[in-house]
């Protein structure tokens, strides 16, 4: 049985077994306040200026990498 | 120098490219084991794993004081660099970088939340970008050292208050030597402009608990933008998304352990969503156990959905209590 496939079963509650619905996501709120994802900025023409102290390493180098 | 050949190379075989790199990696070891930086990182690791600067005296020193050891510290880095690239021309140093345009970047040692990096600014480019009309407030403590070049950062304060008063912007002159020190959550310094080229030994450091990346407009402190502090919180995020539209049930225990550790709340909002949306009984027993925590940041929402949600779906009551 794959993992996706237990999703409906009938599952134990307080009050014994029952069958439950899966909740839709969408019925779900967000938070009051949206968060971006890191590095993004609302004054994108200002990117170019940004000099956090965050960067990536190229996947070609991952090989000849070490954290030090 | 004619690369031309080399390239056309390379595109047929990368083993030249590799035996370079893996010179490259070598001599970067070797500059790490050099008098003026081994014990640079040394200190670097305590750092990142908090303790004080000022008890990280290698570390401290390139920030405090004469500039002569940050200057050393870096010199070390271009002679040995230039040397390995010298033999190795079509290489990269394998360190992580920043690619953007007017200030790239280097940073030569990261540990825990802490970064050491090395900064260049690019007048040219500088100039060429429209004024700034925000400033983001960071969750880190930053100091910073300009090594070589001149330039003018402006140094932006914000109050209390969020909204409805401009935030204070002083224009500060920026000359080599100088450092200073910057506490994220309340102040930044955004480089404006640059005579040439300018070159800064950044470290900076996440601050606990201290929340997401806040962009207030100028004008009016207004919040623009908010974003997520760390790049491991978006990441999660990313993959659990992707998990839930899977519908692998199987990552709820630890999607729970996400939604109930010290990531921020906006990644940990996403992972109490995906467990509801993949198992409610797990999901309503954690929104309960986040609620019933006063001291925890997403305590009020989930207090307001799981009521919501019992109401939507009365079969769900006295789940909050299933043994799991």
């Amino acid at each position: 049985m794959g993992a996706s496939s237990m999703a409906n079963l009938p599952r134990i509650s307080g009050s014994g077994w029952c069958m439950v619905a899966p909740v839709d996501r969408a019925e779900l709120p967000d938070l009051d306040v949206p968060t971006g994802v890191f590095g993004s900025q609302g004054d994108h023409a200002r990117l170019d200026a940004n000099d956090d102290g965050h960067a990536e390493l190229m996947s070609c180098l991952y090989p000849f990498h070490r954290e030090s | 120098m004619e690369l031309r050949g080399a390239l056309v190379g390379l595109r047929q075989n990368d083993i030249e490219w590799e035996r370079g790199q893996r010179a490259l990696a070598r001599a970067l070891a070797a500059w790490r084991a050099e008098p003026v930086v081994g014990p640079v990182l040394r200190a670097m690791q305590r750092f990142g794993d908090g303790a004080p600067l000022d008890r990280c005296a290698a570390l401290a020193q390139l920030f405090d004081g004469p500039a002569a050891r940050g200057h050393a510290f870096a010199d070390s880095l271009v002679a040995a660099g230039i040397a390995a690239l010298d033999g190795h021309p079509l290489g990269q140093l394998p360190l992580l970088h920043g690619s953007r345009d007017a200030a790239p970047m280097l940073v030569l040692a990261q540990s825990g939340g802490a970064t050491l990096a090395l900064a260049g600014y690019d007048g040219t480019v500088l100039a060429a970008l429209p004024r700034p009309l925000t400033a983001r407030f960071r969750p880190v403590e930053t100091w910073k050292r300009v090594l070589a070049g001149t330039g003018q950062a402006d140094h932006v304060l914000r109050g209390d208050r969020q909204g409805g008063v401009p935030l204070e912007v002083r224009r500060a002159t920026l000359v080599a030597g100088e450092v200073f020190h910057c506490f994220g959550p309340r102040e930044t310094r955004e480089v404006r402009q640059v005579d040439g080229a300018m070159v800064v030994l950044s470290l900076e450091r996440e601050l606990d608990g201290a929340g997401p990346v806040r962009e207030l407009a100028r004008e009016d402190g207004a919040l623009v933008h908010q974003a997520s502090a760390r790049p491991q919180d978006s990441r999660d995020e990313l993959a659990m998304a992707l998990l839930g539209r899977m519908k692998r049930i199987d990552a709820v225990p630890q999607m729970a352990r996400l939604a109930l550790g010290g990531g921020g709340d906006a990644m940990r909002w996403q992972a109490l969503r995906e467990v509801i949306a993949l198992d409610v009984l797990a999901g309503v027993e954690l929104l309960a156990q986040i609620a019933a925590d006063p001291e925890d940041s997403l305590a009020a929402q989930a207090a307001a959905l799981l009521p919501a949600l019992l109401r939507s779906r009365p079969e769900l009551r006295g789940a909050a209590t299933w043994p799991g």
